[in-house]
Formats: C-alpha cells, sequence, structure tokens
C-alpha cells in the first residue's frame, strides 16, 4: 500500500512539474482513443478508418478549446454513417444537434460523461462508467449516464440495419427506430447502471470507516448480480466468463483511481464535538494518507581531521603515514574519530549545501 | 520580507479566479433581473429549437403515411397537441430555469462579495506597504 502512495506521489509532482507539457499530451490520447474506438465500432468509412486519420483529428483537436472534441466525434460519427446511408446519416445529425441543445449546451461537462460511455463499451469496460460516476458524482449524473448508453445502442442497432440492408432509404431510419425502442438489453443497462450509481453514491456517503472501498467492492457484486438476473430471465445474451473478467478489471481500476483521488487513514479517525453560538457540531474527522519517500542519502562525517588542524599547542612535521597513525591514536584516546549517517531529503541537502557556499 | 497575510489573500483570490473564471464577474455586471432574463431566453431559445427539430424527426419518420394522406389527416388535432405541448415545455422550461438561475445568482454573487472583500484587504496592505495612496475607505473602490 505505501508503495502505491510512493508511486502515486512521484507521479504528483511529475505531473505538477510537466504539467503544460503533460495536458497537451493526455488530451491527444483522449482524442485519439476516442477516434480509434469509433473506427474500431462503426468504420464503415474507408478513408476514417486509418490510424493516421485519427492521429490528424486528434492532433487538430488539441489545437481548439477541450469542448470541440465533442463536436469532432459528432462529425466523426456522422462522416461514417453518410457514407453507407445519407437518410441516417441525416437522422444521426439531427438527434446529435437534439441533444447539444437540450443537454450539452448547458452542461457541458457532462458532455464527456456521454462520450465515454461508447468509448468504454467500444473497449468492452461500460462497467467501469456507474462505480466511478458513483464514486465521483452525485446521482443526477445518471442523466449523461442514461444518454450515453442511449447512444451507444442507437449507434449499435445502426451498425446492425446498415449491415443486413442492401438499400438506402428511409426504411432504414424505420428499421433503426423500431430496434432502439424494442432493445432489452437498451432498458436493462439503462435500470442497472442507474440502480448501481445511486447504490454506490449511498454507500460512500455513509459514515462507515472504508466507505468508498466498500462502495466499489458491493457496486461490483450489485452490477454483476443484476447483470447476470436479467441475463437469466430476459436472455440477453452475456458472455458470463468475459463479463466476469470485465467486471474484476472494472473494480480494480476504479479502486485505482479512488487511491490517486483521495486515500485516507481511517486508523487515525478522530470524532470531535464542539459548539458555537448557533450549531453543536459533530465532526468526524479522517486524516488522509500522505506519504513521503525519504531520498535516502549517506554522508560521512568524520571529525578527528578538525581536531587536529585546530590544536596549536603541537607543532607536528608529519609524514601521511604518521597522519594516519596520529589519526587511529585520536581516536582510541578521544573518540572523536566517529562515523556516522545521516538520512535527508534531497531537498533539505541541496538547500545545506547552498547555504554553505 | 514576504508579506504572508497578502500571499494568504492573492492565493485565495488566484484560487477564486482560476476556478469560477471571468464569467462570474462578467455575468455579476448583471442587475439579477436581468441576468436571470437573459439565460431563461437562452434556455427557451434551445429548447425551441430542440422541439422543432425532434417535431422535423417525427414528420420524417412519417413522411411516408403524410404525404400518402395529405389530404385527410385532421390538421386542426395535430396543430392543437403540438400547441398544447409546446405550452408545456415553455412553462416548464421558464419555471426550472427561473429557479435555477436566480440560485445561481445568488450563489456568485456572494462569492463575488468574498472576492472583493479579498481585493479591499489587499488594498489596504498595499497602502499600509505605502503603494497606495487612495483612500482605501472608500467602498466600491
Amino acid at each position: 500500500m505505501s508503495i502505491l502512495l510512493e508511486i502515486r506521489d512521484y507521479i504528483q509532482k511529475f505531473y505538477q512539474k510537466y504539467a503544460a507539457v503533460l495536458n497537451v499530451i493526455l488530451r491527444f490520447l483522449a482524442a485519439f482513443i476516442t477516434f480509434f474506438a469509433t473506427n474500431r465500432v462503426i468504420g464503415f468509412n474507408p478513408y476514417l478508418d486509418h490510424t493516421y486519420t485519427e492521429l490528424v483529428f486528434a492532433a487538430v483537436s488539441v489545437v481548439f478549446p477541450v469542448q470541440i472534441l465533442l463536436f469532432f466525434e459528432a462529425v466523426f460519427i456522422i462522416l461514417h454513417i453518410l457514407y453507407v446511408s445519407h437518410y441516417l446519416a441525416f437522422v444521426t445529425a439531427i438527434f446529435f444537434a437534439i441533444l447539444y441543445f437540450v443537454y450539452v449546451r448547458f452542461i457541458p461537462k457532462d458532455g464527456y460523461v456521454i462520450l465515454s460511455m461508447p468509448v468504454l463499451s467500444s473497449f468492452g469496460a461500460p462497467y467501469i462508467l456507474p462505480i466511478l460516476l458513483g464514486i465521483t458524482a452525485d446521482p443526477i449524473a445518471i442523466i449523461p449516464e442514461s444518454i450515453g448508453v442511449i447512444v451507444y445502442h442507437y449507434l449499435q442497432n445502426v451498425i446492425s440495419v446498415v449491415s443486413t440492408s442492401t438499400e438506402d432509404s428511409i426504411n432504414l431510419y424505420h428499421l433503426v427506430l423500431k430496434q432502439t425502442f424494442n432493445d432489452k438489453e437498451l432498458y436493462i443497462t439503462l435500470i442497472v447502471f442507474s440502480i448501481v450509481t445511486i447504490f454506490v453514491y449511498f454507500i460512500r456517503n455513509s459514515k462507515i470507516d472504508y466507505s468508498f472501498e466498500i462502495a466499489i467492492i458491493s457496486g461490483g457484486f450489485l452490477n454483476t448480480i443484476l447483470l447476470l438476473f436479467m441475463n437469466f430471465f430476459m436472455d440477453i445474451n452475456i458472455n458470463v466468463f468475459r463479463f466476469f473478467i470485465t467486471m474484476i478489471l472494472s473494480v480494480a481500476f476504479v479502486w485505482l483511481v479512488q487511491l490517486f483521488r483521495l486515500s485516507l487513514n481511517y486508523a487515525g479517525v478522530e470524532n470531535l464535538q464542539f459548539e458555537d453560538d448557533e450549531y453543536y457540531y459533530y465532526v468526524r474527522a479522517v486524516p488522509k494518507n500522505n506519504i513521503t519517500k525519504a531520498d535516502k542519502n549517506v554522508k560521512r562525517y568524520n571529525a578527528h581531521n578538525f581536531i587536529r588542524h585546530h590544536d596549536d599547542s603541537q607543532n607536528i612535521t608529519e609524514t601521511n603515514k604518521e597522519n594516519e597513525e596520529h589519526n587511529d591514536s585520536a581516536g582510541e584516546d578521544f573518540d572523536h574519530n566517529f562515523d556516522f549517517t545521516v538520512s535527508l531529503d534531497d531537498e533539505y541537502i541541496n538547500n545545506i549545501e547552498k547555504k554553505e557556499k | 520580507m514576504v508579506n504572508e497575510d497578502k500571499v494568504r489573500i492573492m492565493t485565495a483570490m488566484a484560487r477564486e479566479e482560476k476556478k469560477y473564471g471571468s464569467e462570474i464577474t462578467e455575468n455579476m455586471q448583471f442587475f439579477k433581473k436581468d441576468y436571470v432574463r437573459s439565460h431563461v431566453l437562452a434556455v427557451l431559445w434551445s429548447y425551441t429549437i430542440a422541439y422543432l427539430l425532434l417535431f422535423f424527426l417525427i414528420i420524417f419518420y412519417n413522411i411516408n403515411y403524410i404525404l400518402l394522406n395529405f389530404v385527410v389527416i385532421d390538421y386542426l388535432t395535430v396543430g392543437m397537441v403540438m400547441l398544447f405541448s409546446y405550452a408545456l415545455l415553455f412553462f416548464l422550461c421558464v419555471l426550472i430555469s427561473r429557479i435555477h438561475y436566480l440560485e445561481k445568482y445568488e450563489n456568485e454573487h456572494r462569492i463575488l462579495e468574498e472576492y472583493y472583500d479579498n481585493v479591499l484587504k489587499l488594498k489596504k496592505i498595499y497602502a499600509e506597504d505605502g503603494k497606495e495612496t487612495e483612500d482605501v475607505n472608500t467602498a466600491g473602490n
């Protein structure tokens, strides 16, 4: 555990040092992963389904403000669909426009939650999101989460309809909409993810020790049980082995995110009570786990040379050999020949050396 | 010699500026009524456009039926349904957005008051250091 905290500390210091460069790199990576996932899921247009296209789009999105990634992703998806069906591309464009005017325009940050659901689903790990939102956000995060689920299932239905049809007509629109409204997996995912998010939120807000960790693990369990239950009764064809592996990895990932975000030391909990003119306070203070890695730097201090140079009563001309003998005898007689080691942080040692200069 | 109080105040101000940005100072240039009305109007415009787009999607979905039964469709009923649904949407938009932006204005006003308190404290410190010659007790200066 302390090793993880040390790694966290190192990463935080590294990020603070190179924040400007790292922000650009991380934005580029996030954009690249988004376009890569889109090509993986949809990938109709052969001109867009190349790594260099993903790189170019990612590079361009870094130049513009952060919110422009959502716009580029919407355009990317529409261009893919336009290659196979003009009607569906038009309908998808209007669908995204409605989404923007109704929701994303007022809460732009939730646009990333909406975007992350299809991206995570394309990598087979959508279960990360409900647990992560339960830990980091309010229950209102269910709204963008649900919109993300709907967008993903809509795109999946577009892919399945386009793959099986031979002509581009308005019937494709009818088929996609009917399939989306009749998609059992969509409703089950919406219900299960909403329940998990709310459950995790209430557990992590409770006044018990290790509430965050308990919330993450119990959220994973609840997600598993509900989806298996639904799979049994509603027959939605989940690959159980892959599902278990993905769920375990999702829980581990969220736990790691939580460790980096906030690590608490429940051994040092303090319960306090005090009052002022207006209120009586019941306070529970949980200290954070902060650890600074001691960079051990061993320096040896030997005092007998110092004693010899300052002994004015002796006028001795010595050779190196005599010097050594004197040093040895000095160590035996006066106990000045001592060695000790000092362990200090690099920062302290540098400060001391600067002052000495 | 670094003045710790000054650094503390400036750090708090920088933190507020970074968190809220220039949006909060821009918003506070408005009176409460103007602020709320402008934002409610923006919400109404967005939802009106979204409603029209949704209506267009519905028409597009039923285009075959509409073209085949163009003459026999009861346009009055369709119009009434559209009107009432839009009126309901209008009412809900105004109600919810008004409550939301009123609360937001109060919140931002409180944050900005704390920010300006810090500005005045900083001005006093500068005056004590001999770097400020204006009367720092003038309110709003």
